[in-house]
């Protein structure tokens, strides 16, 4: 009963998908943008749905919410090409650009290994490996074997490094990321208004988000900047 | 008035009435029309003549020929019109010059008075032009500004002076860089069968300028001749003494008589003389630092393109010599600017104005300026100095200086901490992907890690791992150890040899022997001690050592003592006393089975 009434809402989903998809190419982005964010509001966690939503809001200007969407969408399909694609060129339309140090390009894949698959995939894995894992010992038990031994030894180095993913994946995941989606906005050096103004930010800015306290978000950017920002002129990835 | 002159006369006026009596009907509808007229010179000598433009434009179509006032002084001919078209927006527009050439028939001062159209029963009317005619030797007076320019070489005495053809120069002795006008006229005092051709002169040695090309009917010695003239701007460009070789003009001319069948005429070839100019060098003493190579009469000027800039960002200086001489010549000014300002190259272009008497125009530096502090700077005034050959002089001529804000960069941290700002958006034709499309959308899945019955499923192998463990090590142990597998199977042949004492109660004999077994096995076992040497004493000792209760030990001791006693008939027994001791028996062992 509840599978059928699953299905039945996805394909009411679909019908708004559709639907959607023909007012974007008609180019009535706002509309379209309703659609979406709608069926948001109804729990649907679609990474293509963030991917259009952030389409949208791409062609309604606003780099500051394109952004935050495409980085949904990226949370949940780390490897997708157009994802990453458009999630780029709206961080290229951005005024601030932070300088990030150059690092080999190699480096750069193993560091950002672990985002590349979902946590969901990394986790079912790490299982299947802790199954073998108990699997191959048993048997060893009873047949003492050099080629198995061999085996489950691999296995078990293979099921350190799915962990290793697994749990980088999930301290990535569960780092608060915030982008700013007001078209300026001034950083200051305490959680009130009367704080010095230390820099300011443009809309698209991403940083991460330290701590909260009463309205205000410590936010801390990729270049080690860090100051107060008002929490309603951000939006938490 | 002879033929030759009255042919001149009357032939164009034929020829443009018959014109425009063709071309009238193209003018149906006529809505705006402007109309004015204008001379190409007003200031003329005895014998040249003007040439008077009136023209009708606008979305005509019909419209009819301009009036001309009656012009007492002047002799007027008409010299041709031309029309031109144009398609803007769907409506036609056109324009209309007439042309006139005047020739004035005594000095004096005069007005053309307003030439009249009559249009859709309103009549339109040009302004009154002035004109003023001297005598040829009145005419340096009249323009002082050029003295020496229409001082024309004597013409070259032709036999003939139907055609001929002269060359003339403003000056013979020049400086170099110093403006020289040539002229080259051509005089045509008979009727051509082609225009003249010729070659331009070889001006090795000079930069050259074409200023400009026109024709005009000019009277010498009371003969009508119509003149080309063809003046050049010369700038010497090394000093020494230099010849420009003759020209040639060629032409076809009426040969009736000679060649009465041909139609191509007689060509007619007619030389001007060559002309020698002498160049010197411009002084050497007193030359100004900002003297740049301009020979003439110059105005400098500048100006920037934003007075108030961010840093980093460019300003536009634009340095403009104009006037008259050798802009060619002319290089970059000297901009002397200090400070932490980049100074790029100047880039430069010459603009020359049209219709002049000599080469007149502008050169305009483009130099390109980055402050790299924030505050006022100043680009202090330019000087530019040249050489007036008028006044055999260097003069310094200089701008005003500019000041220019530099406000500090739109955001303030970023020298320091690296945001970069982006000057504007990069539009290189890109775009976004396009959305993803015909997918189903997928509902919300929680993360696998947060299910609790998924990570108690990952006990499973290890609980499974740890009985197949215990089972291992169990059966190893009882493969390898006998006193632990007797112990363990003790138990259960201690049941299995009381069931069957149970079984013998009809032969008491059997059952006290079978009794008697049964505890020794198990305690054989139990203790691995080998049963067959077991005796009582040694069970007893080995169950005391091993801590049994006394009392216990007391009724094994009993029961194995009446089981020997029975086996060998040397004691009575009633089948109670079996039960009882069966049971007894059993109540002893279940104790030791605890322990």
């Amino acid at each position: 009963m509840l599978l059928l009434t699953l299905i039945l809402a996805s394909f009411n989903l679909y019908g708004d998908v559709v639907m959607a998809e023909s007012l974007y190419k008609e180019k009535r982005y706002d509309k379209a943008m309703e659609i979406y964010l709608h069926s948001i509001d109804q729990n649907i966690r679609d990474p293509f749905i963030f991917y259009n939503l952030g389409n949208c809001y791409f062609k309604t200007n606003k780099i500051g919410k394109s952004v935050l969407y495409y980085k949904r969408a990226k949370r949940l399909l780390p490897g997708d090409s157009d994802i990453n694609f458009n999630l780029d060129f709206a961080r290229s339309q951005r005024i601030d650009v932070l300088n990030i140090s150059e690092t080999p390009k190699f480096f750069n894949y193993i560091i950002n290994l672990p985002d590349r698959f979902p946590l969901n995939v990394l986790n079912i894995i790490s299982s299947i490996l802790f199954f073998l894992i108990f699997i191959l010992l048993s048997l060893s038990l009873f047949y003492k074997n050099k080629v198995l031994k061999n085996v489950n030894i691999g296995v078990i180095i293979l099921f350190i490094c799915f962990l290793l993913l697994f749990s980088v994946n999930l301290k990535n995941k569960n780092v608060k990321e915030g982008v700013l989606i007001s078209v300026v906005e001034a950083v200051r050096s305490g959680p009130r208004e009367d704080y010095a103004l230390l820099f300011t930010l443009h809309e698209g800015a991403e940083f991460r988000i330290l701590e909260e306290d009463d309205g205000w978000s410590k936010i801390i950017l990729q270049t080690g900047l860090t100051g107060w920002l008002k929490k309603e002129f951000l939006e938490k990835v | 008035m002879n033929l030759t002159e009255l042919k001149h006369k009357i032939i164009p006026v034929i020829l443009s009435i018959a014109v425009l009596y063709f071309l009238l009907p193209f003018y149906l509808l006529a809505q705006n029309i402007n109309f004015s007229a204008s001379c190409d010179r007003t200031v003329v000598t005895l014998g040249e003549s003007i040439t008077l433009t009136v023209t009708v434009s606008g979305d005509v179509a019909k419209v009819p020929q301009p009036v001309l006032p009656e012009l007492k002084d002047f002799n007027v001919y008409s010299s041709g019109r031309n029309q031109s078209f144009s398609f803007i927006n769907g409506k036609v527009s056109s324009s209309i010059n007439y042309t006139y050439t005047m020739i004035p028939v005594k000095p004096g001062k005069f007005a053309i008075s307003p030439i009249k159209l009559q249009y859709k029963g309103s009549t339109l009317q040009t302004d009154t032009i002035f004109v003023e005619v001297v005598k040829t030797d009145q005419q340096s007076q009249v323009q002082p500004g050029v003295p020496q320019k229409q001082r024309a070489i004597v013409p070259s005495l032709q036999e003939e002076k139907d055609i001929f053809a002269t060359v003339s120069v403003s000056k013979r002795k020049t400086y170099v860089g110093e403006q020289i006008i040539f002229i080259l006229r051509f005089y045509q005092g008979i009727q051509l069968l082609s225009a003249p051709q010729y070659t331009p002169p070889d001006f090795s040695g000079f930069w050259t300028e074409k200023i400009r090309e026109d024709q005009a009917y000019r009277n010498i010695e009371g003969r009508q001749y119509l003149v080309y003239e063809i003046k050049y701007a010369l700038f010497p460009i090394a000093s020494g003494e230099y010849t420009i070789p003759a020209t040639s003009f060629s032409c076809q001319i009426e040969d009736f008589f000679s060649r009465p069948f041909s139609f191509g005429g007689k060509r007619k070839v007619v030389q001007t003389n060559p002309v020698s100019i002498t160049v010197v060098l411009i002084p050497k003493q007193d030359v100004p630092k900002s003297f740049t190579g301009g020979v003439g009469s110059f105005n400098i000027t500048s100006k920037v393109d934003k007075y108030t800039i961010n840093q980093n960002e460019p300003v536009i200086l634009y340095v403009e010599v104009c006037g008259t001489g050798n802009f060619k010549g002319i290089e970059d000014p000297i901009i002397n600017i200090t400070g932490d300002i980049k100074i790029y190259e100047p880039n430069s272009w010459i603009k020359s104005e049209d219709n002049v008497n000599e080469f007149r125009g502008s050169k305009t530096f483009e130099i390109m300026l980055i402050p790299e502090t924030v505050g006022e700077f100043i680009i202090p005034p330019v000087e530019f100095s040249y050489f007036d050959p008028s006044v055999q002089k260097y003069i310094t001529k200089s701008t005003d200086p500019i000041t220019i804000k530099v406000n500090p960069a739109k955001s303030p941290d970023k020298p320091q901490q690296g945001i970069l700002i982006r000057e504007e958006i990069q539009t290189t034709g890109k775009d976004i992907r396009f959305i993803k499309t015909n997918f189903f959308p997928k509902i919300e899945k929680p993360p696998l890690y947060n299910n609790i019955a998924y990570l108690l499923f990952h006990l499973l192998p290890v609980i499974c791992f740890f009985i197949l463990l215990r089972i291992k090590t169990y059966k190893e142990r009882l493969s390898k150890d006998i006193g632990y597998a007797r112990a363990r199977s003790a138990p259960s042949k201690l049941k299995k040899g009381l069931r069957r004492c149970e079984q013998l109660k009809d032969s008491p004999k059997e059952f006290y022997s079978q009794l008697f077994k049964s505890i020794t096995n198990y305690i054989g076992d139990k203790f691995n001690i080998p049963t067959p040497g077991l005796t009582k004493d040694r069970i007893i000792e080995s169950l005391r050592a091993r801590g049994a209760d006394d009392s216990v030990i007391k009724i094994l001791l009993y029961l194995l003592e009446r089981c020997e006693l029975i086996q060998f008939g040397m004691s009575s027994f009633s089948i109670e006393d079996m039960v009882q001791d069966l049971d007894k028996a059993k109540e002893a062992l279940r104790y030791l089975l605890k322990k």
